[in-house]
């Protein structure tokens, strides 16, 4: 069994033994949501860091009785799971408002109470100016306290250090194997990298890296996903985790070269600078870093990774990826589609439920796009 | 204007029948919806100067104009429910004069623009119109203002917008006002704007379009940032950023700005909050003194014109209205049977609460926006006073409630079930607020612990494609009848 298949394992399982021998060793585990939440902070109090999801999802009937049909299939899935009991084992959730339908996730969780510890709602500003943050710093200050209480520690310099050092580099690990995707012959597919970014965002930091050194190995000693021209694609958007989304964009006919998800690269881009105050350096990284629609003053800057990467990676188009209900990625799939196609870069923009049906009509809308691209080089 | 007629098919499975639909498409000249309000507004500072003439008047259109829009009264219909549909007394009218004054003012103002006489600043509508007012020579425009006056053209008129936005492939997962300002943009219904000014609540929708309208404007914008709470370390943050909006202005527009100006406009709209404060105190009285309507225009008129003298004259004006009404309670008792509470935004594309009154006797005595509750402003230097216009406009309907956690929108419900004695509580159920629909368990929930029914439907309140005026009527009358309010 390749690591791969462990890979696979963990990312379609919700909890996992790693997270278990953790709890053994007095490691608790709290969830968190999107990319705005320090890890390094949770990890540093103690506990393992769990980046919540919907995998394993059955269905919204519970999370509907609570949420509306006009809300995003993400949130109303991931209640549902909660309420179910699926994430009973973790001790408490650090929730962000993300968009209103991630704010009001924080709003029903605390309403409904399921078995899931302490939630706590950590508020980030929507821009990236000094005043956002200087109020960004005092967030997460009022985080480090709470966490410091409730698990009765004390959120030293040191300690922060060490866990930027840990999170560096897993994300120095991650960025390697997204680089290995730059060459013509590309050695791990879009699936199989977002099936990695799965796993290691549910597992203690420490076997997080001995699982990519592992995959890095693998990666290194030769190993190849295709061979064959197929088209490069460049994947953007908000909420993307099912694996069988990205099959279907690769089966038929295009490999995922890169992206800018939040479980891609807006996870492992840019490391913490190490410097004088650990907190300064968290928010910097953290609010500066590679941004989402949500942030209102980075547009052109996130037009402009886009860009640059399509043609580092040699990508041949670009999959906007937009779940239904989503406000803030309608506006920024337009203008991203108007800008790419100054830059005669073809895109097109894909909205799904979260796990939802209508594959067949999605399959079929992706290959025309797929032929379009094609018979115009 | 112009309109297209076309001939349509449309299947409708469940029925297996095919239905012939005519169907109109508005075409606007350029202009047209802010040419139409300048004309509406001026007839109507005249026409209500004689309030008792004028309410005469409304009294002879009323059977003309109250119960449907139709070919006739296309123009002019939302005009009439803008002024109470025959509803308001003489005294309310005189009190809209006001309105219909400042109005006018601010829309000249910004044909004027448009011709090159100064710049225009566009700023997002939960941001302190005095950010650009407070300029001697600056024109400030507020685009979602066509959210409403988009149907001073007749309710085709936001049609028209929202299908320039969705030819334009725009989802309509965001809010149709924020589609319609766009669209009215698209249409050239609205200048362009020199610098604009946005803000970061109170929702999705609103940040994402202030991204769209710069991007398709092109024009140099700044952003405010607003923290999640009312407390004061996050007033303070926006306070800051609201300085920060008016240097980003004078630099770019290269203009001063005039804080004797800025000092004069929150002293009048101290005095303006006062009275909005009591009037609300007034809608609590049983019977109440049922001027909601009126505080819902003036939420509408403090957006464009804060710190405008003649807002303070059209709240001074409903005051004594109220004062009148209280002094005698006999007359309202024959109008109120029940009261209900809106737990959103009321419909924009058509009035509501006066139909409801005159057809079943029940009064909306609150919503989202006819509720005021604002902390007065501490004059004493320029730091607090724009610390009280930043807390001011938290407080404002819609800021208040979304921007923040589901408590402020819940702490408000239970305080004005409890504060307005509600009967019931109807919720529209606003597509585009995300937020809201996402706490209609938690609203339920309150209405169960208060004994009251609540009817929670799923119109849009802005885009009358999503359920029509009848449509919303047939919902309400039959709620009302399941429940015990009519017959
Ligand atoms: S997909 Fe969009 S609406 Fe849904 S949780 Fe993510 S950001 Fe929010
Ligand atoms: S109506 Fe709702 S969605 Fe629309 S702008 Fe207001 S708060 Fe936002």
């Amino acid at each position: 069994m390749t690591i791969f298949n462990e890979i696979r394992q963990l990312a379609q399982s919700t909890s996992n033994d790693y997270l278990t021998r953790a709890r053994h060793r007095g490691h608790p585990t709290v969830g968190y949501f999107c990319s705005y939440v320090p890890e390094e902070m949770i990890h540093a109090a103690g506990a393992v860091p769990y980046r919540m999801r919907a995998v394993g999802s059955e269905g919204t009937s519970l999370g509907d009785t609570y949420f509306s049909s006009a809300n995003c299939s993400f949130v109303r899935r991931v209640l549902d799971k909660g309420l179910r009991g699926d994430f009973d084992f973790l001790d408490g959730i650090v929730f962000m408002n993300g968009c209103d339908h991630n704010r009001r996730l924080f709003d029903n969780w605390s309403y409904a109470h399921p078995d899931t510890g302490f939630n706590y709602m950590l508020f980030v500003p929507h821009g990236r100016s000094e005043a956002c943050l200087a109020q960004y710093g005092n967030e997460l200050a009022k985080l480090g306290r709470f966490l410091e209480e409730r698990f009765d520690t004390e959120l030293t310099a040191e300690k922060l250090w060490n866990s930027v050092a840990l999170y560096n580099r897993k994300r120095a690990l991650l960025q390697e194997i997204a680089d290995s995707r730059r060459s013509a012959v590309v050695p791990i597919s879009g699936t199989e990298f977002l099936s990695l970014m799965l796993a290691v965002s549910v597992v203690p930091v420490e076997d997080a890296i001995a699982l990519l050194e592992q995959a890095l190995a693998e990666i290194r000693a030769g190993r190849i996903h295709t061979e064959q021209a197929v088209l490069r694609l460049f994947v953007t958007g908000s909420c993307l985790e099912e694996l069988s989304h990205l099959e279907l964009l690769e089966s038929a006919g295009g490999v995922v070269v890169a992206d800018a998800i939040c479980l891609g690269a807006r996870y492992f881009e840019r490391p913490v600078q190490v410097g004088r105050d650990p907190l300064a350096a968290l928010g910097e990284r953290y609010l500066r870093n590679l941004s989402c629609p949500r942030m209102m003053d980075d547009v052109a800057g996130r037009i402009a990774h886009v860009r640059e990467r399509v043609s580092d990676f040699g990508a041949d188009a670009v999959i906007l990826e937009k779940l239904e209900f989503c406000s803030m990625m309608s506006g920024e799939s337009y203008i991203s589609s108007h800008e790419l196609r100054k830059f005669d870069i073809p895109s097109i923009t894909l909205t799904r439920e979260l796990y939802g049906g209508g594959v067949g009509q999605l399959k079929t809308r992706i290959q025309a796009f797929y032929e379009k691209v094609i018979n115009r080089s | 204007m112009v309109f297209l007629l076309s001939l349509s098919f449309r299947p409708h499975w469940n029925r297996r029948i095919f239905c012939v639909e005519f169907r109109y498409h508005m075409e606007l000249k350029p202009y047209e919806i802010i040419e139409s309000v300048i004309a509406g507004a001026r007839l109507g500072t005249k026409v209500l100067d004689r309030p008792h003439l004028a309410w005469l008047g409304v009294k002879a259109a009323a059977p003309l104009m109250f119960h449907r829009e139709h070919r006739l009264n296309r123009a002019s219909r939302f005009g009439f429910q803008k002024i109470g549909s025959s509803r308001w007394s003489p005294g309310e009218l005189a009190a809209y004069k006001h309105d219909c004054i400042a109005t006018l003012a601010f829309f000249q103002r910004v044909l004027d623009a448009r011709d090159g006489r100064e710049p225009l600043v566009w700023l997002g509508w939960p941001v302190p119109i005095e950010v650009a007012s407070g300029f001697d020579d600056v024109a400030a425009f507020v685009p979602e203002a066509f959210m409403a006056i988009a149907n001073m053209v007749g309710t085709d008129g936001h049609v028209a917008c929202l299908e320039a936005v969705e030819r334009e492939g725009i989802s309509d997962d965001i809010c149709a006002m924020d589609r319609i300002s766009l669209g009215a943009y698209l249409l050239e219904q609205i200048p362009t704007p020199a610098a604009i000014v946005s803000v970061a609540h109170p929702c999705d929708a609103s940040r994402t379009t202030s991204q769209l309208m710069e991007y398709i404007s092109g024009a140099p914008a700044y952003t405010i940032d607003t923290a999640y709470t009312k407390e004061d370390a996050d007033v303070e943050l926006y306070s800051k950023n609201l300085f920060e909006a008016i240097a980003f202005l004078e630099d770019t527009l290269g203009r001063k700005y005039n804080w004797d100006k800025f000092r004069r406009m929150v002293v009048v709209l101290n005095e303006q909050n006062r009275y909005l404060n009591e009037i609300t105190h007034m809608n609590q009285s049983i019977p109440s003194a049922g001027l909601s309507l009126g505080l819902q225009t003036a939420w509408g008129s403090k957006i464009t014109g804060a710190g405008n003298p003649e807002l303070v004259e059209s709240a001074r004006a409903m005051y004594n209205v109220g004062r009148f009404r209280l002094r005698y309670p006999q007359l309202r008792r024959k109008v109120e049977k029940f009261r209900i509470i809106v737990a959103d935004m009321p419909i924009v594309f058509s009035e509501m609460s006066m139909w409801i009154e005159k057809t079943f006797g029940g009064v909306v005595v609150g919503d989202y926006i006819g509720d005021a509750i604002f902390p007065e402003i501490d004059c004493t230097s320029l730091e607090t006073m724009m610390m009280g216009v930043a807390r001011d406009r938290l407080y404002m309907g819609m800021v208040k409630q979304a921007h923040g956690a589901a408590r402020e929108t819940v702490d408000d419900l239970e305080r004005q079930i409890e504060q307005f004695s509600a009967d019931c509580v109807i919720q529209n159920g606003h597509q585009g607020c995300k937020h809201n629909r996402a706490l209609q368990r938690i609203v339920k929930d309150v209405c169960r612990r208060h004994d009251i029914p609540i009817l929670i439907m799923e119109a849009d309140i802005f885009d009358k494609r999503v359920m029509s005026e009848d449509e919303i009527k047939r919902e309400l009358t039959n709620f009302f009848v399941a429940n015990g309010f009519a017959s």
